[in-house]
């Protein structure tokens, strides 16, 4: 019986292997230079601005500098940061204020990915402007982690400066199913079967309804934002705590040097 | 009698496990019926800001390029097609036909450096390239998401309870040839 039982179940609950492969390493702080071309003076003054930032909720933003787009095996700028915005889910989730600025070299190219809430204070012309006016000259001369500098102090103008976002259109409710098209049995039954039925969702992992979110969390995956604290609560003066699970669209502008 | 009753249980188990089965998969269907509506919700918040974005940049490049008529009416013809268009597969043509016009927009605009120097168009060309590439995003995870369904249509045993219950194909958004590469100098007498 139990067998039986047992046999049953393993039927109904196996799980689906989740093939969410990382592309790129974990994050390691606000600037992720990979490709070691920012000087320590102006990564000692970004981390404290984002730090900062992050520190009274305005925004997440990562700094990251790439040898170039094709060692990750992508096509061009604006898909790798979709990609590694994605993946380390920038910014806080449900705020969604997270921008990613992403300078790969090889390419002479950067990218400003802004995350879904702070559109409004960064529309695609700011971060253009910024790209064009505060990073890319800096760029010409080979001063990288300067430009990356002022432009991370443009953005945090254009953030701070702003008036205070205007929430987006709200999310669409997940709704009840219209009815269950069968004659009613007996309430236990539809109770039990309820339940078995949540577990085997749980374990598909399947019991996702898109809002923009594009991974769900459930309860052993951490989610995309997947660099909880743990570790690094030694320092508790400030540092940094990983990213929380924010995402983007697509939004924000990328330009050359 | 004692073993009638062990059957009893096992039965009732069982009939409980396939309830369970079954009300696990149609609420499966559900949930990703919902999630493709919403990501398709999300690609249309994006064409509908392409479309906003037109009249800015139309005015914009008419005032370098007064002359350019036929390329102005082409896209004032694609956005009401899309303005116009009700089915999911009608949108998908227009949206197509608006990126075609728009790349040849770019590439018109190429030839005039006072334009290209003006900063309120650079402000306007970032808009329209975010939006493009937001356009992209959406498109791609609303499609990722009509994989995932279409794939559990057809996988059985969840096929089973698709084809019960009317769980309809879902279409892909196929990006147009033509949005794939970036748009060529067409030199051909036309």
């Amino acid at each position: 019986m139990k067998i039986l039982i047992s046999i049953i179940l393993s039927l109904f609950l196996y799980a689906e292997a989740d093939a969410a492969k990382k592309i790129f390493p974990a994050p390691t702080g606000y600037v992720n230079d990979l490709a070691g071309v920012i000087d320590a003076d102006s990564k000692g003054r970004m981390t404290m601005l984002a730090e900062r930032l992050a520190k009274e909720g305005k925004a997440e933003i990562a700094i990251v500098t790439i040898q170039s787009i094709k060692e990750f095996g992508f096509a061009d700028i604006e898909e790798t940061a979709v990609k590694l915005f994605e993946e380390w889910g920038i910014g806080k989730k449900g705020k969604d204020n997270g921008i990613l600025v992403l300078a790969s070299m090889k390419d002479r190219k950067i990218k400003i990915e802004v995350g879904y809430g702070l559109e409004e204070k960064v529309p695609d012309g700011r971060a253009g402007e910024i790209i064009r006016n505060g990073i890319a000259p800096y760029f010409k001369s080979q001063r990288y982690g300067e430009g990356l500098y002022k432009g991370l102090l443009l953005l945090s103008e254009a953030i701070e400066g702003a008036a205070p976002a205007v929430k987006k259109e709200a999310r669409r409710g997940q709704g009840f199913g219209q009815g269950f098209p069968i004659e009613i049995i007996i309430i236990a039954f539809f109770i039990l079967a309820t339940l078995v039925s949540m577990i085997m969702q749980i374990v598909r992992g399947k019991g996702k309804v898109g809002g923009r979110r594009y991974r769900n969390n459930t309860f052993w995956n951490s989610g995309s934002g997947g660099f909880g604290g743990g570790g690094w609560s030694s320092d508790s003066g400030g540092g940094f705590d990983g990213f929380s699970g924010g995402s983007s669209g697509g939004g924000g502008a990328s330009g050359n040097w | 009698m004692k073993k009638a009753g062990i059957i009893l249980i096992a039965l009732a188990l069982l009939f409980i496990l396939l309830g369970g089965w079954l009300f696990g998969y149609y609420n499966s269907f559900v949930n990703m019926d919902e999630g493709i509506k919403n990501a398709w919700a999300q690609v249309e918040n994006q064409l509908q800001r392409r479309s906003d974005l037109i009249p800015n940049l139309v005015n914009t490049v008419k005032g370098y390029a007064k002359h350019e008529k036929e390329i102005f009416e082409n896209i004032a013809n694609a956005r009401a097609k899309l303005a116009g268009a009700q089915s999911i597969g009608d949108k998908i043509t227009a949206a197509n036909e608006m990126t075609s016009v728009l790349g040849r927009l770019l590439v018109i605009v190429e030839q005039y450096p006072n334009l290209k120097a003006d900063q309120s168009f650079s402000k306007l060309m970032d808009e329209l390239a975010g939006t493009e590439n937001r356009i992209a995003v959406e498109r791609k995870r609303y499609n990722d998401k009509v994989m995932e369904y279409n794939q559990m249509r057809r996988r059985f045993p969840s096929k089973i309870i698709a084809s019960m219950f009317n769980f309809a194909e879902a279409a892909y958004f196929k990006a147009p040839e033509s949005a794939k590469e970036a748009p060529k100098v067409d030199f051909g007498v036309k």
